[in-house]
Formats: C-alpha cells, sequence, structure tokens
C-alpha cells in the first residue's frame, strides 16, 4: 500500500512541470477553491466515528426533539411524574431526577449511580460506557446525532442484559428508558409529518 | 361426594399450576420479549443523516489539508477576496469536486474543477482542475500530495503548485463537540503559490513551507491561523445550520503586510456531501 501511494505521488510530482507564469496571482491569494478545504472540515476524521457523527437533516424532528427535551426536564423538575411505558408504573421522583440530570450535566456522582444501576443488567462494560458517554448533556445541548448514538447505545444495552434485570429493572433504568422513548417518539412522529 | 373430590382435585391442581407458572424460570423466549418491548425505535431521519453529511467548521483557509474526498464524496465552494494582492478591486472563484476511492482503505483521490476569477471576467471563462492523492492514517494522521492547477483552460496567474501536507487532528475533549474540542494542524512544503513572494514573482522553482490550524472553540465554529508560504491569513469557520454541511469562513490574509502587502478580507463559502443523499440535505423531508 505504501508502495502504491509512493507510485501515484511520484507520478503526480512528475506530471507537474515548472511552474507557469504568474501575474498578481489573484487565482490564489484568497480561501484555496483548488481542494475540499473550502467546504471546512467535513471531510477530516471524526472521534472514532468517522463518517457516522450525524446532523439532524429535518429543522421539525430537531425542534421535536428540543421540545420533548424541555417538556420532559419541566416535568421532572415541577415534580410531575412519568411512566416506564412498557410495565405503565410511575417512576420514582428521586430516579427521574436522576435520570434527568445524567442527561444535563451529570455529576460524577449521578454518573456513579447510574453506571451502577446499569451494571447488574449483565451487559458488558464497554456496552455500559458507551450509553453513559452518550447521555450527559442530552437534554441540555445535545451535539448533532447524539440522541441517534444514545438510542442505539441504549438499545446495545437492552440487547446484552440478562432476563432478570428487564424484568425487573432498577428504577434509574426505567427512567432512562422513558426519557429516551419520549424523546425518540416526538423525533419519529415529526419525521413522519405528524 | 365424588363430584366434590373432583372439584377439589381440579381446584389443587390449578393452583399447582398456576404456582409453576409464576415460579417458571424466563427462557429464551421470554428474554427476547423483554428485549423486544425496551426496544426503542431509532429516528429515520438521522439514520439517513448519518450517512448524508456531518457539519464540521475548516481548519484552513488557503494551505492544504491531507483529508480529502473519498469516492461518493462532493464538495462545492466559493471564494471571495474583497481586493486581490496588491490591487484595488476584488474577485472570486467558484469550485466543484468530487472522489475517487478511499483514503481509508487504499487511497483517496480528490479532483476539484475551478472557475478562476469569475467575479472578475464571469463563469468558466478561465478554470484549472486540481487533484490531491491522500491516505487516512492511524490515530487521526492523514497525508497527501497534490497539484494545483494541473492543467487550466484560459489560462492562471496562480501557477501549477506541487505540494506534500501531513495533518492531524488532536482531540482535547471527550467529545469533540464540546468548546475546544479539537485542535487539527495541517503542515507541508510545495513550490509555485507556496513559495515566498519574492521567488513567485520572479517565477522560480523554489520551494517554501506552509502550515496552518483549526482550533474548534464550539462544536460550529474554530478558529483558523493559516501561513500559506506567502503570507497570515486569520479566520474563523462557521457553520451556521444544523440540518446543513454549509461552512462560512471569513478572514483576513497577509495579516503581517509582507511586502508592503495590505491585509485583506476574504471569505469562503462551501458544502460537502455525499452524493447518494445530497436530495436529504438540501430538499428536508
Amino acid at each position: 500500500m505504501t508502495k502504491l501511494f509512493a507510485s501515484c505521488a511520484a507520478a503526480l510530482l512528475l506530471s507537474a512541470s515548472v511552474a507557469s507564469a504568474q501575474g498578481n496571482g489573484s487565482d490564489i491569494t484568497g480561501p484555496s477553491v483548488t481542494q475540499s478545504t473550502i467546504a471546512g472540515g467535513i471531510f477530516a476524521p471524526s472521534a472514532g466515528n468517522v463518517g457516522t457523527t450525524a446532523v439532524p437533516v429535518t429543522p421539525a424532528v430537531s425542534n421535536a426533539i428540543v421540545s420533548t427535551s424541555n417538556s420532559i426536564v419541566a416535568t421532572v423538575s415541577g415534580g410531575g411524574t412519568i411512566t416506564n411505558p412498557v410495565t405503565g408504573a410511575a417512576i420514582p421522583a428521586a430516579a427521574a431526577t436522576v435520570a434527568v440530570s445524567m442527561m444535563s450535566s451529570a455529576s460524577p456522582e449521578i454518573k456513579a449511580q447510574v453506571n451502577n444501576a446499569l451494571s447488574t443488567s449483565g451487559a458488558s462494560a464497554t456496552v455500559i460506557n458507551t450509553l453513559m458517554s452518550t447521555l450527559p448533556n442530552l437534554l441540555s445541548n445535545p451535539t448533532p446525532g447524539q440522541v441517534a448514538e444514545a438510542l442505539s447505545a441504549f438499545n446495545a444495552v437492552v440487547n446484552t442484559a440478562n432476563a432478570g434485570f428487564l424484568a425487573n429493572p432498577p428504577p434509574e433504568f426505567s427512567a432512562i428508558f422513558s426519557v429516551l422513548s419520549q424523546i425518540a417518539a416526538s423525533g419519529n412522529a415529526a419525521a413522519k409529518g405528524r | 361426594m365424588g363430584r366434590d373430590r373432583i372439584l377439589r382435585l381440579t381446584a389443587v391442581c390449578a393452583g399447582v399450576l398456576a404456582l409453576a407458572a409464576l415460579v417458571r424460570p424466563v427462557g429464551a423466549q421470554d428474554l427476547d420479549s423483554l428485549r423486544r418491548r425496551y426496544q426503542l425505535a431509532q429516528l429515520p431521519s438521522l439514520e439517513v443523516a448519518s450517512s448524508a453529511s456531518r457539519s464540521s467548521p475548516g481548519n484552513s483557509s488557503g494551505s492544504p489539508s491531507a483529508y480529502g474526498a473519498n469516492f461518493g464524496d462532493g464538495f462545492a465552494g466559493l471564494s471571495y477576496q474583497e481586493s486581490t494582492r496588491g490591487g484595488n478591486t476584488g474577485d472570486g472563484s467558484v469550485s466543484v469536486g468530487f472522489g475517487l476511492l478511499n483514503s481509508r482503505d487504499l487511497i483517496g483521490l480528490e479532483v476539484a474543477v475551478a472557475s478562476l476569477s469569475t467575479f472578475r471576467e464571469g463563469f468558466g471563462q478561465r478554470g484549472s482542475i486540481s487533484a490531491k492523492l491522500h491516505k487516512a492514517l492511524p490515530k487521526n494522521y492523514g497525508v497527501a500530495v497534490g497539484i494545483e492547477n494541473l492543467t487550466n483552460w484560459g489560462g492562471t496567474d496562480g501557477s501549477r503548485s506541487v505540494y506534500g501536507v501531513v495533518s492531524k487532528v488532536f482531540h482535547l475533549r471527550e467529545r469533540e463537540g464540546d468548546p475546544f474540542g479539537t485542535f487539527t494542524m495541517n503542515a507541508g512544503v510545495g513550490n509555485g503559490r507556496f513559495q515566498r513572494i519574492p521567488d513567485f514573482q520572479a517565477n522560480h522553482d523554489n520551494i517554501n513551507f506552509f502550515a496552518s490550524g483549526g482550533l474548534r472553540v464550539h462544536e460550529a465554529v474554530s478558529l483558523i491561523a493559516d501561513w500559506t508560504g506567502q503570507d497570515l491569513t486569520l479566520a474563523a469557520s462557521i457553520v451556521p445550520f444544523r440540518w446543513a454541511p454549509i461552512v462560512i469562513s471569513p478572514g483576513v490574509a497577509d495579516v503581517t503586510g509582507r511586502d508592503g502587502n495590505s491585509a485583506r478580507f476574504v471569505l469562503g463559502i462551501g458544502a460537502g456531501f455525499k452524493f447518494s443523499s445530497v436530495r436529504n440535505i438540501f430538499i428536508p423531508r
């Protein structure tokens, strides 16, 4: 591969003749149009996920997610109740607060509490850590593609969790599930124009 | 009596069966069922977007980068100068480009077709084709060699320039979208327009160095310092929309005023995309 790269590079170099006549160089004294840097850093490598970090395509989806996130934060902050969509059971207020905190500022104490809850799932530490890394700021200041990454990471935990955990999940897990399911539902509804 | 015994026996059996159902260990079928109930529906529009584009502010203004377009990638852009170097009037060029092969698997080839001096002379009156071979390396390094203005029509005052460049992205935060999340550096050598201004104007064929760095101070904004080999450009690069990969990069060129030149306002506007998903970017559903 190195040889191939070197050969192609040599071919390019050999094909270049001596510089042609210059004027004032106006063709090259502004931002370069001779390569993709004019389009920003879009082709530079991204943090471990080259080509997979997403941007919300539609403003409608983005707006729906933000609106739902704000609504959840307001509900929990105001002492309201969120429920586990699977069991229908109300989630303890303390657990709901932990989930919202985890998806906002995510203090070390909150991270430790959530990590302890998830560690009983039977999922690997890698899978749990991936989910843990996608949750902070999800409700307060999500990056492009973070919601999609969080949904994928949550599903990965579910797919490797044991039956006992899913049959009787800790309240922190139920709270995170409740929040993510509401966000996913609103985003999908917006994507379908509903 | 016999009927009572049958009823009691039936009740006992029903109780045993109910108890067995309660204490029965969860089987594979139940586990699958539980997992299905907790599965979250992925967002379809975001899945499309993930293969369509990702926006990122730039890390250079006039200098090359070792990163480039691969097969299926495309880009388009516009470059504007308030006044050309040593001149009194503005000018601007436009370009489109595409990638071939893949820099992660083997080698990427980026090709750009530019309409030069478009603001002064009109679209397509003068133009050039440039090419860059680029290779992605581990640890976010990249290396590339390229030729600017490999061929042209109508002439160019920018010369044909051969260069080699190395780039690296440094991740400074756990999430690159966080403030000061990444720093990207490009450094290389080249002839032609990368020479010092006196050498360039004297039509020499010397080699000179260039370097640029972009600090991503915000998810959508980076600050750029770019030594093009001839002078310093300071610029910002901004991604104004989350839903479209448009990048706007205003800056000031010739900051040091070498060889008697004055600082000038310059502006770049461009977008990168996957050809297969252009519709999803520019025509939101």
